[in-house]
């Protein structure tokens, strides 16, 4: 089953955003890349988590993965 | 030289004409006889001796060989601790060197990025393109 979701599906009020600080400042910007990282990998897992649901609930032919993503073993 | 006893049992079993080599003939036996156990004892005692010494060279030899091994477990997994805490020692070195520089401006390409998300407001994206 292919599942598609929309394009703009990681821009959303609650992701990090850039701030001018990091335009005078390598830490400031490290800083805002690290914090939508971890934003990404906890939509990921929410993500994640609700195609593991659904698989369990019977719909057929979804392919999840597992409870610890790869990034996280 | 010939028990007495010997002689009267040679002489009832074969009559007084043989008795005497019959009786010499029976001390012979009984000498090669007690020769021959004796040497057979002997023998086997020599056997159970190199067989025990040869038992106990293995198990020494293995024992030996057990603490080759343990050794060289030990000698690898202490290399590969002090490995380890070589390695920690220079990334927590590089780490507090990190931690020491003083705050650097963002490469350039940090920079574009940073700027095309502010839409170029920042006074700092002054000058750059807009895409």
């Amino acid at each position: 089953m292919q599942v598609s979701v929309p394009a703009d599906l990681f821009v959303r009020a609650d992701r990090p955003a850039m701030t001018i600080e990091a335009t005078t400042s390598e830490a400031e910007y490290e800083r805002v890349v690290s914090a939508r990282d971890a934003w990404g990998m906890d939509v990921a897992r929410r993500l994640d988590a609700a195609c593991r649901y659904m698989k369990a609930v019977g719909i057929v032919g979804l392919e999840c993965r597992g409870e610890t993503a790869e990034w996280e073993e | 030289m010939i028990p007495t006893f010997l002689l009267s049992l040679a002489t009832r079993a074969v009559g007084k004409r043989f008795a005497k080599p019959l009786a010499y003939a029976g001390m012979a036996a009984t000498v090669l006889a007690v020769l021959f156990v004796t040497v057979q004892c002997i023998r086997k005692d020599a056997r159970d001796d190199l067989r025990a010494e040869q038992q106990a060279e293995i198990a020494r030899q293995e024992a030996a060989q057990r603490e080759v091994e343990a050794k060289a477990i030990t000698d690898r997994r202490n290399s590969l601790d002090a490995s380890t805490a070589r390695d920690r020692a220079i990334i927590e070195g590089i780490d507090d060197a990190t931690a020491k520089l003083p705050d650097a401006r963002p490469s350039d390409r940090q920079l574009i990025r940073a700027c095309n998300e502010l839409r170029f407001t920042p006074p700092a994206c002054a000058g750059l393109r807009p895409r």
